[in-house]
């Protein structure tokens, strides 16, 4: 290469090399996140501060700090999902009742998990954050930042150190104003003052709600709409050894009647609370093949690869199942295919699990789980096959058990997926 | 009128803004693909300026900016990418490659690898100018608007990236020639 000729003239010529088009699923993922997306009014919501009461002003400073919140990053550690919450050390200090002291509000009174607050030394070993309020108590993660809790006037809460675990000295005294969304499943604490730096680090902020229904699971429970972040799954999990949670890995909007019903290191489901049982969307992190010849088992196909594009080219030509054309998506930062699936009508194979009925089993859980998922002569399928790196695939699965529950769902169900901002492996 | 169609989306119209998507979307995935030499992480770049411009864009004082605004949104967008790029590969080892001599040819295909190195060997910033320059053929001026910094700066600042891209290919030829030798 002559590099003492003009460099311009080369790079010019090289640079016609490459791509000219956007891909449609660019495109339409922008569209999907502009649609739920508000703008920013800046100017104006600074004029209006100018203007506010003392509430208007702290509601403006919660929202923000909601907004913040909601789109922080994952975090990681050794934290692992408990199927009870953390009990709150009891408080050797004298009860907010004995010293005067107000209850905490029944609001407060529960479990809240958020975002690993890592700039706290409470945090550090840490993978998520969690708080707890019982009528007198607080505590972070469990056993850190022990503190008595009282109710501090209208909105307000006052904590008093009872620990030294997670760095305040006994005795510390924080006070913090609170809200919540309209039905409790937020929460946002703004620090009015705090003479212990590292929990006044960990409360403030927003937290979700810990209100699970499904026994021996941590998960969110009923949602009012709005935006939330998963706490466990982690979408590239590769083995239960090496996985550890992953805040906010999944985040999503709903409407209201939603709820969250699991999330496990490998699998996160929601569903709407009026639907029957198998009616949902079910994100699972890595799926492959059923078994040829063991399908009624949890065992993968060894001779079809895992690959999206492998996965594809086999469900689309599996007997049993009747699939639409693949479509191309991308959902958050994964791209991948959009296959719809029904059982074929002439299929009659069962399994012990299906009741005598025909079921035709499609995928189970390469990372060594017990996920079997297939479909049953009503069931109506869309699979969201995602291509999660490493040759690897992500499985947002949405189903009812029959075609009307099923066209009942879909399009609530397409804009909760269409909302998720999954991370790049 | 694109300046009405940024005025509505300016006011929260979806529709007005799909549009200027639609008509600036290929141009600006070309320009971010040339700098990132990437096509996934292109797809994020875009997709998160794209994002980021309609959330932003009532604080946009002048429509006819709109395009240059853009820009820089998405150059920034690129190099915030290709900067977390640059610590997952800082480790790789780039091979070099015994280069044909007498090439004639302006971009030969083992000029293309020369280059593809070269160029990543770029700090992110200079890599958007040069793109900005040669594949987008924005003038200086045009360049300092989109980067948001005095017409002085973006002279030299293009000025630095040629010699950086030069610097670049030279040290890719070094590399070739003890690899031949060694070989």
């Amino acid at each position: 290469m002559n590099r003492q000729g003009s460099i311009d003239g080369i790079l010019e010529g090289w640079f016609l090399d490459g791509p000219n088009e956007m891909p449609d699923r660019v495109f339409q993922a922008v569209f999907d996140q502009v649609e739920r997306a508000p703008q920013r009014r800046s100017s104006r919501i600074r004029l209006r501060v100018t203007d506010m009461s003392p509430t208007a002003r702290l509601l403006f400073a919660a929202g923000a700090t909601i907004l913040v919140l909601l789109v922080g990053a994952a975090t990681v550690g050794a934290l692992r999902p408990t199927p009870t919450a953390p009990t709150v050390t009891t408080s050797p200090s004298p009860s907010p009742a004995a010293s005067g002291g107000q209850a905490v509000p029944a609001t407060l009174r529960q479990r809240m998990v958020g975002e690993l607050r890592s700039e706290s030394p409470a945090s550090a070993g840490q993978a998520i954050s969690s708080i707890e309020f019982t009528e007198d108590a607080f505590s972070y993660n469990g056993t850190l930042l022990v503190s008595t809790a009282s109710a501090a006037g209208p909105g307000q809460v006052r904590l008093v150190s009872n620990t030294t675990a997670g760095g305040c000295s006994e005795g510390d005294v924080g006070r913090y104003s609170w809200m919540k969304s309209r039905r409790g499943t937020q929460l946002t604490f703004v620090l009015v003052r705090d003479a212990c730096a590292a929990r006044a680090a960990v409360v403030q902020g927003g937290w979700q709600r810990i209100a699970c229904e499904t026994e021996e699971n941590d998960c969110l429970g009923p949602l009012e709409a709005g935006d939330y972040s998963s706490q466990y799954i982690d979408p590239f999990v590769q083995d239960s050894a090496s996985w550890k949670p992953r805040f906010g890995a999944i985040h999503y909007t709903v409407p209201d009647g939603w709820e969250n019903t699991v999330d496990y290191p490998g699998s996160y489901e929601l569903r709407r609370s009026a639907d029957p049982e198998g009616s949902g969307i079910l994100v699972v992190s890595d799926v492959v093949a059923i078994s040829a010849s063991n399908p009624c088992l949890d065992e993968p196909d060894p001779a079809v690869g895992r690959s999206v594009e492998e996965l594809v080219a086999w469900l689309t030509h599996l007997d049993g199942a009747i699939t639409s054309t693949p479509e191309l998506v991308r959902i958050g930062r994964l791209s991948g295919y959009r296959v719809d699936v029904r059982m074929d009508p002439a299929w009659t194979m069962t399994c012990s699990f299906s009741q005598g009925q025909p079921t035709r089993p499609l995928f189970t859980d390469g990372a060594g789980g017990d996920f079997h998922w297939g479909v049953g002569p009503e069931t109506r399928e869309r699979n969201y096959l995602l291509d999660s790196g490493g040759g690897r695939t992500l499985l947002i699965n949405i189903e009812a058990q029959t075609q009307a529950a099923f066209d009942s769902l879909v399009t609530e169900a397409n804009a909760v997926v269409r909302s998720m901002s999954l991370p790049r492996p | 009128m694109d300046r009405d169609l940024v005025e509505a989306a300016r006011r929260g119209d979806r529709e007005a803004y799909a549009d200027l998507v639609r008509s600036r979307g290929d141009r600006l995935f070309a320009l971010a693909q040339r700098i990132l030499r990437d096509v996934d992480r292109t797809e994020d770049a875009v997709q998160d300026a794209l994002v980021i411009a309609w959330r932003d864009l009532p604080g946009l004082r002048d429509p006819d900016r709109f395009d240059a605004w853009l820009h820089r949104l998405v150059v920034r967008s690129c190099v915030r990418e290709a900067t977390r790029q640059r610590r997952l590969v800082s480790n790789l080892h780039v091979l070099p490659v015994d280069l044909a001599g007498g090439i004639d040819e302006l971009v030969s295909v083992a000029d293309r690898d020369q280059l593809e190195r070269g160029f990543r060997r770029l700090d992110p910033q200079q890599r958007a100018i040069l793109v900005l320059r040669h594949f987008a053929g924005f003038e200086t001026g045009e360049i300092a608007e989109i980067l948001g910094i005095p017409p002085g700066t973006a002279r030299s600042r293009l000025h630095h990236a040629h010699r950086a891209m030069r610097a670049a290919l030279d040290a890719d030829a070094r590399s070739a020639a003890i690899g031949g030798q060694l070989a």
